[in-house]
């Protein structure tokens, strides 16, 4: 395992090459980096902890095991949620073929309204952060994942569209759609604020 | 003018690039259209309030930790997984599904074959020519039946006519010696 400064100061690209003449500490490095958002990503569209864990840790092994294929266009990380985004959203799906449920369900959504409609019960942080994951639940897993990686990633609509194989323009209408409708569900308590 | 590109009536289609707007990823002609309609727009402002808000909201909800104790063992179960990865093939259903994951072109190189072989099949049935069949055949591995008919015979030459009945056919072998 390489030592704390290294970890810090050596660049992902530099790390990818080092990967791929064989170092498994400098992956290693790679992974304790982005560890943390990957799992995050992968819990947003989840919504599970053991399967986030689970396929953050298998897009990981999926990197290690193509690395070769890396040519370094994009960045690592690119590169890596692409591998994450797509097996999280095929988890999704297979999940959906065994236990489906609706994906833009107008019940649950008025159900998540009417549980928001409380501004006392809105007032608590910890109430309204399970509040708005709930909310985001009812979304897609596209718009989920979009969502995600702008909100909590901060990438741009290029990187997010490179991740998720599609154009800036779908990217940008998968959030817009993503925050009417968590606007729809929170609107009166966006107001209330 | 250009600022006029967003008048009044247009609120539904700035609502749309709001989004684009607070993400910084509109293009600095469309922002400063934008921000035009903005400074003479209550409502739009009001929409823009609205999703700031909600922004700050889902960033201060959605980030989640790994917990330590998983963030801990992170490692050994990314090598674990390389570690079965790398172990030789098994073939069934699911390394199949896995190959077809690592390498979408194959689904494409799998379809061009098929179509191939498809086209290939069904041109072959189709421009084949159509030979009536013989009426009657030899068995297999059974040298046809031949008979003798005539044998006409000359000084210098003589000519046997058979026939094959099984494969109505005629053979008329001539002979003929060669002149000194």
């Amino acid at each position: 395992m390489g030592s704390t400064p290294e970890r810090e100061t050596t660049d992902d690209h530099e790390l990818v090459l080092r990967t791929k003449l064989g170092d498994r500490s400098a992956f290693e490095i790679l992974v304790s980096r982005y560890q943390d958002r990957a799992y995050n990503v992968a819990y947003q569209i989840l919504r599970h902890h053991e399967d986030a864990l689970d396929v953050a840790q298998e897009a990981f092994a999926r990197a290690y095991v193509s690395i070769a294929r890396f040519q370094g266009k994009a960045g690592f990380y690119t590169w890596l949620y692409r591998i994450l985004v797509n097996l999280a959203i095929d988890q999704t799906r297979a999940r959906g073929r065994h236990n489906p449920v609706p994906r833009d369900d107008p019940e649950r959504e008025v159900a998540l309204r009417e549980m928001t409609a409380d501004p006392a019960a809105t007032l608590e942080t910890k109430e309204l952060r399970q509040q708005i994951a709930r909310a985001v639940a009812c979304l897609p897993a596209d718009q989920r994942a979009a969502l995600t990686l702008r909100e909590i990633d901060g990438l741009s609509y290029q990187e997010i569209a490179r991740i998720m194989k599609c154009s800036n323009g779908t990217v940008m209408s998968r959030l817009y759609a993503a925050r009417q409708k968590l606007q729809r569900i929170l609107g009166h308590y966006a107001k209330a604020q | 003018m250009k600022a006029l590109l967003f008048g009044r009536s247009d609120c539904s289609t700035v609502v749309q690039r709001l989004g684009a707007y607070v993400d910084g990823q509109l293009h600095a002609n469309r922002q400063k259209q934008l921000e035009a309609h903005l400074g003479d727009c209550q409502r739009c402002t009001a929409e823009l309030q609205r999703l700031l808000t909600l922004r700050d909201h889902i960033r201060g909800s959605l980030a989640v930790s790994l917990p330590g104790e998983d963030a801990a063992r992170f490692w050994d179960n990314v090598e674990r997984k390389i570690h079965k990865a790398k172990a030789p093939p098994r073939w069934g259903v699911d390394r199949f599904r896995e190959m077809f994951w690592f390498y979408p072109k194959l689904w494409w190189a799998s379809a061009a074959v098929l179509g191939t072989t498809v086209l290939l099949f069904t041109a072959d049935l189709v421009l084949r020519p159509s030979i009536p069949p013989p009426t009657s055949l030899a068995p297999m591995g059974v040298p046809p039946r031949t008979v003798v008919e005539s044998v006409e015979g000359g000084p210098n030459s003589s000519v046997v006519l058979f026939s094959t009945p099984d494969q109505q056919l005629k053979i008329i072998w001539v002979l003929e010696r060669e002149r000194s």
